[in-house]
C-alpha cells in the first residue's frame, strides 16, 4: 500500500514547508489579526520581494535569503507608507471594511501587473549553492531548500512572538488590538503603533520572499496561491496569535504535503482552500487561543 | 412619480430590445457585435457583482470562477451532452447560484472579509480543478462547434449578440427592482449597520443569501454563452483575472449600490479598454484599471453617479 519511507519523508517534508507557511503568514497574523488592516495583499508582497531579490542576484550574486534580508529595512517603510495612506483614506472616514478591501485589491492587481509587464509570465529562480543539497538520515532525506526555510521561518516568528510579548510596543500593538478607544484615552496613537506593526508585517515579506525564490521558482500571479493558504493559516492559528501561527503552518504543511503524494501536486492547492472554509463553517474562532 | 418611472421602465427595456434585435440584420460589421457582446457581458457582470457588493457591502473578489464555472458547464452540455441554449444558460445561471448560495450559507454570517478571502481562494481553486480534469480539457482545452443560426440571423454571432443583450437588460431590470423594492432597502440596511438592521427586524441572513444567489446566477448567465462566443475553451483565459477586476472595478467606478452605477462604470470602462487594445496594447488594459480602481476607491468612493449626485446638490 503507502510505503513508510514515502509517508516519513512526506510527513517530515509537510513539517519543514509548514516553517515556512508560518513565516509567509506570519506577517498577515499581524496585519489581520492584530490590527485589523486586512491585506489582502500580503502574499503579493513577498512576491514582489522575491523578484527584486532575483534582480539583485542577478547583478551582485549574493544570496537571496542574505538579500531578503537586508531588504527588509525599505519594506518596513513601504509598509509604513501603506498604513499611512489606508489610514488616512478609509481609517478615519470609518470605511476600512468594504473600500479598504478593495485598495489592497487594488495593490495587489497593480504590483502583479507591473511584474507581469516587467518580467513576463516566465518561471524566475535563483539557484543557490545549497538547492539541490539535502541532509539523509537514515530512509529520511531532507531538502536543505526546505530546511534553511523552516529555520529561519521559526526564528522570525519566535524574535516576533517574544517582541510582542516583552517590547512597549508590541505590548502596545495588542492592546489597540483589544480595545482601540481605551488606547487612545490612555494617551496613545493608535495611528503610530499600528503603522509600526504593519511596517513589521511588511518586512517580513521581503524577509519570505528572499526565502521563497531560493527554494521555488516564482511567476507574478503566484501570490494567488498564496492567498488561500495565509488566511487559512492565520484563521487556523486563532487571529493574531504568534505562536498558533506555527501550529496551523505546520498543520497546513503536513495536511498539503500528504495530499500532493497522494494525489499528486496539484490538488494540494485545494486543500489549504478546504481547510479554510471547514474552519470558517465549524469553527470560526480559531483552533488556537491569543 | 415613482410608479411612473417604473411604468416607463418596461416600455424603454422592450424598445431597446427589439431594436437590439433589428440591428444585426440590417447593419452588417462584424467588429460592432463582437465587441459589443464583450460590453454588454461586462455590463451584466457588473450588475451582478452589485446586487451583492453594493447594495449588501460583500466584496465578491472571485468573479471568474463563477463566471468560468457556468461557461465549462454550459461548454460540456452544448458539446458533450448536445442540448439546447436555453438549457445550456440556465444550467450555468443554476450552478452559480449554488455556488454563491453555498459560499454565502458557509461564510455570509461572518465579517465581510471571509466571503471576499473565500471567493479570491475560489476562482484559482477551480482553475485548479478544471486543469487536472482531462474530461474537460484540462489545460489544453477543447472546440465548441457554433451551431447554424436561427433565422432570421444569418450569423451565430450577431444571434449571441442578441441573447447577452436579453441578459444584460434582464440583469439590469432585476438590480432596478431589488433596488426599490423591501429587499434592497433591507440589504442598503444590514450594509450601513448589520445589528440596527437586526432589531429592527431585517431577516439579514435571508437577505443576504437571496443576493449571493442572485448575484451568483447573473454572474452563470453571462458565462454560459462565453463558450459559444470564444469558440475554444482552456482554463486560462476562461477563469482570466481581467474578469474578477473588471467586475470590481466597473460597479465601482460608476457607482455602487445603485442599479445605473454598473452600467455607466461597464462602459467607461469596457470603452477604455477597446481604445487602449487597439491604440497601445491589451497588456496595459489592467495597470489602467487598476489605477482607476485605487483612485476611485481613495478620492470618489461612490463613483461617477456619487460625483453627479454631489454636483446636483451643490447646485440646489
Amino acid at each position: 500500500m503507502f510505503p513508510t519511507e514515502l509517508l516519513v519523508n512526506s510527513l517530515a517534508a509537510g513539517i519543514l514547508l509548514g516553517g515556512f507557511y508560518a513565516l509567509i503568514a506570519i506577517g498577515l497574523s499581524i496585519s489581520f489579526g492584530l490590527i485589523d488592516v486586512v491585506n489582502i495583499a500580503h502574499p503579493t508582497f513577498i512576491i514582489l520581494a522575491g523578484y527584486i531579490v532575483y534582480m539583485l542576484n542577478l547583478i551582485t550574486g549574493i544570496d537571496p535569503v542574505i538579500l531578503g534580508v537586508s531588504l527588509s529595512p525599505i519594506f518596513y517603510v513601504l509598509g509604513v507608507v501603506v498604513y499611512g495612506a489606508y489610514n488616512r483614506a478609509f481609517e478615519k472616514r470609518g470605511q476600512e471594511a468594504l473600500m479598504g478591501l478593495v485598495f489592497f485589491f487594488g495593490i495587489l492587481i497593480l504590483i502583479e501587473v507591473s511584474l507581469l509587464l516587467r518580467f513576463g509570465v516566465d518561471l524566475r529562480t535563483i539557484y543557490a549553492p545549497y538547492t539541490m543539497e539535502s541532509i539523509s538520515l537514515g530512509i529520511l532525506t531532507m531538502p536543505l531548500r526546505l530546511v534553511y526555510p523552516f529555520i529561519a521561518g521559526l526564528i522570525i516568528v519566535l524574535v516576533l512572538y517574544l517582541f510582542f510579548s516583552k517590547t512597549f510596543i508590541g505590548i502596545a500593538t495588542r492592546a489597540v488590538s483589544q480595545d482601540d478607544l481605551a488606547v487612545k484615552l490612555m494617551g496613545a496613537k493608535p495611528a503610530v503603533i499600528k503603522s509600526v506593526a504593519f511596517g513589521l508585517s511588511i518586512a517580513t515579506a521581503s524577509i519570505a520572499g528572499g526565502l521563497l525564490i531560493a527554494m521555488q521558482p516564482i511567476h507574478p500571479f503566484l501570490d494567488r496561491e498564496f492567498i488561500g493558504r495565509v488566511f487559512a493559516i492565520v484563521v487556523l492559528g486563532g487571529m493574531g496569535s504568534i505562536l498558533g501561527t506555527i501550529a496551523a503552518g505546520i498543520i497546513l504543511g503536513v495536511v498539503e504535503s500528504l495530499t500532493a503524494s497522494l494525489y499528486g501536486p496539484a490538488w494540494a492547492l485545494a486543500v489549504s482552500f478546504g481547510i479554510l472554509i471547514a474552519v470558517l463553517v465549524l469553527k470560526p474562532e480559531g483552533l488556537f487561543r491569543r | 412619480m415613482k410608479t411612473m418611472r417604473f411604468a416607463l421602465l418596461i416600455p424603454i427595456v422592450i424598445i431597446v430590445m427589439v431594436i437590439g434585435a433589428i440591428i444585426p440584420l440590417v447593419v452588417k460589421i462584424s467588429y460592432l457585435y463582437f465587441a459589443g457582446f464583450i460590453v454588454l457581458m461586462y455590463i451584466t457582470l457588473a450588475t451582478a457583482w452589485n446586487i451583492l457588493g453594493g447594495y449588501a457591502g460583500y466584496v465578491n473578489f472571485g468573479t471568474a470562477g463563477f463566471f468560468g464555472l457556468a461557461a465549462y458547464l454550459s461548454a460540456f452540455l452544448l458539446e458533450s451532452v448536445g442540448v439546447s441554449l436555453p438549457v445550456a444558460l440556465l444550467a450555468g445561471g443554476a450552478i452559480s447560484a449554488a455556488l454563491g448560495l453555498g459560499i454565502g450559507y458557509s461564510t455570509l454570517k461572518l465579517r465581510g472579509i471571509f466571503f471576499a478571502i473565500a471567493t479570491l481562494a475560489l476562482a484559482i481553486v477551480i482553475q485548479m480543478i478544471i486543469i487536472n480534469t482531462p474530461a474537460v480539457g484540462g489545460a489544453v482545452g477543447f472546440y465548441t462547434l457554433r451551431p447554424p443560426p436561427p433565422p432570421p440571423y444569418t450569423n451565430y454571432l450577431e444571434f449571441l449578440f442578441v441573447v447577452m443583450l436579453g441578459i444584460a437588460l434582464a440583469s439590469i431590470v432585476t438590480s432596478r427592482a431589488i433596488e426599490k423594492s423591501k429587499i434592497g432597502r433591507g440589504l442598503i440596511a444590514l450594509r450601513d449597520d448589520e445589528t440596527a438592521a437586526e432589531c429592527m427586524g431585517v431577516p439579514v441572513f435571508k437577505l443576504k443569501l437571496l443576493a449571493a444567489g442572485l448575484s451568483g446566477f447573473f454572474m452563470g448567465l453571462a458565462g454560459a454563452p462565453y463558450p459559444y462566443y470564444i469558440t475554444y475553451m482552456e482554463p486560462i483565459s476562461v477563469f482570466s483575472l481581467d474578469i474578477s477586476v473588471n467586475a470590481v472595478a466597473m460597479p465601482l467606478i460608476g457607482g455602487l449600490g445603485t442599479w445605473i452605477g454598473p452600467l455607466i462604470g461597464a462602459a467607461i470602462v469596457a470603452a477604455i479598454q477597446q481604445a487602449v487594445t487597439v491604440t497601445i496594447g491589451s497588456e496595459l488594459n489592467l495597470v489602467i484599471i487598476g489605477v482607476l480602481l485605487v483612485a476611485f476607491v481613495v478620492a470618489a468612493p461612490y463613483g461617477i453617479v456619487g460625483l453627479i449626485r454631489e454636483r446636483i446638490r451643490r447646485l440646489s
